[in-house]
């Protein structure tokens, strides 16, 4: 193994209620982080109720069974907390003293047995979030661009739209019967996965999870039937006129899920192309020919079809035109020749580094793991490593001539000169 | 056995904080290193801090142009050879700008560190700023500032800063697209070649330190003469608006961005731990009187939040939220009425527990592992405080009352000086 002094030790555990427990012991700290993630995300949303996850994730701190005020307990513990809610899935996490760790577990296993809040919690919730829409996708420049882009890219498939939802509308109109529904459905024992990282002995923070966590009924089984995204086969097109400063170019290509082989290939194509100021874009159109003052490739990542996105902004009287033919010549060149070793070693050796500084700490430990877990196998944070390692670089050559073509490009033009 | 979910598990008091667990050497040119070493991972950081932020200004934004500029070319190598050698080893090298002192950070792993400490030795002694690079930063910069001025919280931001410091002192000016048009060549190198002398930092180091690793640090840094202190060149006397309420139109806001704050005492004031405490009361975590009245109660907003901001030459006490235009009104009505009421009736026992135990846990996370601990090292360190001061902090945690938090409530939150910013559209 290469990244020895930097690999977690962890084991996995599975409650008889299917919850699917992971321990990782860290004796460095006094801290522990204890993790929840449930497998629900916005995907799982249908198309005339958009944004319920995420507004599902404000309303799990408003209270559960025993419990009126999670926040104030885990105060009192010393504790502090936080959650996010992705396309994929919704994750929670407490971060407190070791000591302390029983009040973080009585507070999540609370809230995974049952909830109970109020007609006005929901009100509340409903205008917070509301209010949290308005403040990153309304009122600020481009604020409305994932909602356009991923219109235009998902035909089929619930990554249509972002995780905020599709309009303010679709989350004033929640209802408590709405709330149930989705609780019972997703927030059950065997769609999670408890994780726990600290300075604990695996056995007792095991015994602590059956304590707390083990007596909570188990749901249904469910198929979750998504619809699978069809190949794209012809380009699509959206020109969005907005009263903003600088024009802005997205093209997205539909690129494999997180799981499949071929992600591994595609995720380094996208840093030899886009990431830092020695990749391809940024020192070919920033700094040659300066056709934008900002340029890059990402992908989202996303657990089944993702996007791999080339985007930038023009440099003030640049057409569109001229931008896209910069951007051409690229992708052009890439299809053409083989990548260099030194790209090669250098996406790599940014790919190791990466992954090295997000095993630091009990937090991140706790949260990679039950991500990794939800992907396949929480072994993952040690193994994707050499997932990445052993890509060659006609890998990374073929998937450059076969996904980035204009008949599978959408292309979105965002700004004032449309 | 049934789990007993009615009462709340045992709790343990936080006793043992590990502000004490760092190291301090000299390199053999007398520049300090304060480091934290842990084995746990190949990782290592170094940072180094210069006195080199906006305080020490002879124009706007040089000290943000430089942080800027100076990985972009030195005599014998382009900015594309700098970005090509760090990228290579997936390192980390970083020039962050702020407003008393600006910092180069270098984030790596162990084994890639020789290959990286040349290219930061090599920037701060021989940054060239090559003059395309300038122009193309600020080409940049002016795209930035346009895009941000369709924001409301940029603009209450800045109106906020020059109201309390005035337009020409250093935290207080605003930067206009013109004002990258003054930048000069020779201004930048002047700047430059006066305050980025290895000799002239300070460093801070985390991770796996060995000594190979401090040889390095001593084979690049140690060998320049160490520099006395910097003073700042022209008069900063600051100026606070005399008006308390400012009002910003923007026509096609659907939120306004509401700054609501004053001058303040310094972290060194003998009051200042226990006003710490009281701003967390106040507005400071997720439990506080604003979030739990104006987001958790009334849905106003998705945050509302009061801070001390502590600059080496003045500190400020800010409440800062984004709300909807149709409640903005109602919101500020709310801030006031809280303040009125932190200010008349004492904070219950219930409440300053939850208050004391938050914040004692937020002194264990501040300090927990290498790469926390040694910001809060550097940051004593760079306010001429020891570890006492962090001592000070837990004991007014552990110690203070519902009457002194009221004493000082009454003593520093005076609204009727406050200034208030609003920028949005009046509803």
């Amino acid at each position: 193994m290469l990244l020895c002094n930097n690999m977690i030790a962890f084991q996995t555990f599975k409650l008889d209620n299917g919850l699917t427990v992971i321990i990782n012991e860290d004796h460095t700290t006094q801290l522990c982080a204890v993790n929840v993630l449930y497998k629900v995300g916005a995907r799982d949303e249908s198309i005339e109720k958009t944004g319920f996850a995420h507004l599902f994730e404000h309303l799990m701190f408003g209270g559960s069974a025993n419990i009126s005020d999670f926040d104030t307990e885990l105060q009192l513990a010393g504790g502090t907390n936080n959650a996010y809610t992705s396309n994929d899935l919704t994750n929670y996490y407490d971060i407190l003293p070791v000591s302390n760790i029983e009040t973080a577990l009585w507070l999540e296993s609370d809230r995974m047995l049952k909830l109970d809040f109020s007609e006005k919690s929901l009100s509340v919730q409903r205008n917070v979030v509301c209010e949290e829409f308005k403040e990153h996708y309304i009122n600020r420049p481009y604020g409305d661009v994932w909602h356009k882009l991923r219109k235009l890219v998902y035909d089929k498939h619930p990554y249509q739209w972002p995780t905020i939802g599709l309009e303010l509308k679709h989350v004033q109109d929640a209802t408590l019967t709405d709330v149930e529904n989705f609780f019972y459905k997703y927030y059950r024992p065997n769609n999670a996965i408890l994780s726990i990282s600290g300075g604990i002995s695996t056995q007792r923070a095991l015994e602590l999870a059956r304590k707390w966590f083990g007596d909570i009924p188990a749901g249904n089984n469910f198929d979750r039937n998504l619809p699978i995204e069809p190949a794209q086969t012809n380009s699509k097109f959206l020109a969005v006129k907005k009263d903003v400063p600088v024009n802005v170019i997205y093209k997205a290509w539909k690129m494999p899920g997180r799981v499949e082989s071929k992600y591994y290939a595609t995720n380094l194509l996208s840093d030899v192309l886009g990431l830092g100021e020695s990749s391809r874009l940024q020192h070919a159109l920033k700094k040659e020919t300066k056709l934008f003052t900002d340029v890059g490739a990402y992908i989202t990542g996303s657990i089944d079809t993702g996007m791999f996105i080339i985007t930038g902004k023009l440099a003030e009287d640049i057409t569109y035109e001229q931008a896209e033919k910069g951007l051409q010549q690229e992708i052009d060149k890439i299809q053409q020749a083989i990548i260099s070793d030194t790209e090669l070693l250098r996406v790599k050796n940014t790919v190791e580094m990466d992954i090295a500084g997000n095993n630091v700490g009990v937090m991140n430990k706790a949260e990679i793991l039950a991500a990794a877990e939800m992907l396949s196998d929480a072994n993952l944070v040690n193994t994707e490593i050499e997932r990445f390692l052993e890509v060659p670089s006609a890998d990374i050559h073929t998937i450059a001539q076969q996904m980035l073509t204009a008949d599978k490009c959408s292309t979105l033009y965002y700004g004032k000169d449309i | 056995m049934i789990t007993n979910r009615i009462t709340a598990p045992d709790l343990q008091l936080i006793d043992r904080l590990d502000i004490n667990n760092f190291k301090q050497l000299k390199l053999s040119n007398g520049v300090d290193v304060y480091y934290v070493s842990s084995s746990e991972d190949d990782l290592i950081k170094i940072e180094l801090r210069f006195h080199a932020g906006r305080w020490y200004e002879p124009q706007p934004v040089i000290s943000r142009a430089v942080c800027n500029l100076m990985r972009k070319g030195t005599s014998t190598k382009t900015a594309k050879q700098i970005a090509d050698i760090t990228e290579l080893y997936g390192a980390h090298l970083d020039i962050e700008s702020g407003v008393d002192y600006t910092s180069m950070v270098i984030f790596c792993l162990v084994k890639h560190l020789d290959k990286i400490i040349p290219i930061a030795e090599e920037i701060l002694v021989d940054a060239s700023f090559p003059e395309d690079e300038i122009e193309l930063f600020v080409k940049k910069q002016k795209q930035k500032l346009r895009i941000n001025a369709q924001n409301t919280d940029f603009h209450a931001n800045r109106k906020f800063n020059a109201v309390l410091f005035g337009q020409q002192h250093p935290y207080g000016y605003s930067v206009e697209e013109s004002t990258f048009d003054a930048l000069t060549r020779n201004s930048l190198i002047d700047f430059h070649r006066k305050h980025y002398s290895p000799g002239a930092a300070t460093i801070f180091v985390a991770g796996k330190v060995a000594d190979d690793i401090m040889q390095l640090v001593e084979t690049h840094f140690g060998k320049y003469p160490k520099q006395g202190k910097i003073i700042a060149a022209t008069d900063k006397s600051i100026h606070t608006s005399a008006a308390y309420k400012h009002f910003i139109n923007k026509e096609d806001s659907v939120q306004s961005s509401v700054r609501i704050g004053t001058l303040t005492i310094s972290k060194t004031h003998p009051d200042f731990p226990e006003f710490n405490i009281l701003n967390t009361a106040f507005g400071a975590y997720f439990g506080s009187r604003l979030m739990t009245n104006i987001r958790e109660d009334k849905g106003y907003t998705y945050g509302i939040h009061s801070s001390v901001i502590h600059f080496v030459h003045g500190s400020y006490f800010s409440i800062e939220t984004e709300v909807g235009n149709e409640v903005c009104a109602a919101a500020i009505a709310e801030v006031y009425k809280e303040m009125d009421l932190i200010k008349t009736v004492p904070i219950d026992d219930e409440e300053l527990t939850i208050i004391k135990n938050y914040m004692m846990g937020g002194l264990l996370r501040a300090t927990d592992g290498p790469y926390n601990r040694i910001n809060v090292i550097k940051n004593m360190v760079m306010s001429g405080l020891t570890t006492a001061y962090f001592d000070s902090l837990a004991n007014a945690i552990k110690t203070v009352s519902s009457a002194r938090l009221l004493e000082l409530a009454n003593k520093y939150f005076d609204y009727e000086t406050m200034q208030e910013i609003v920028c949005g559209k009046r509803d």
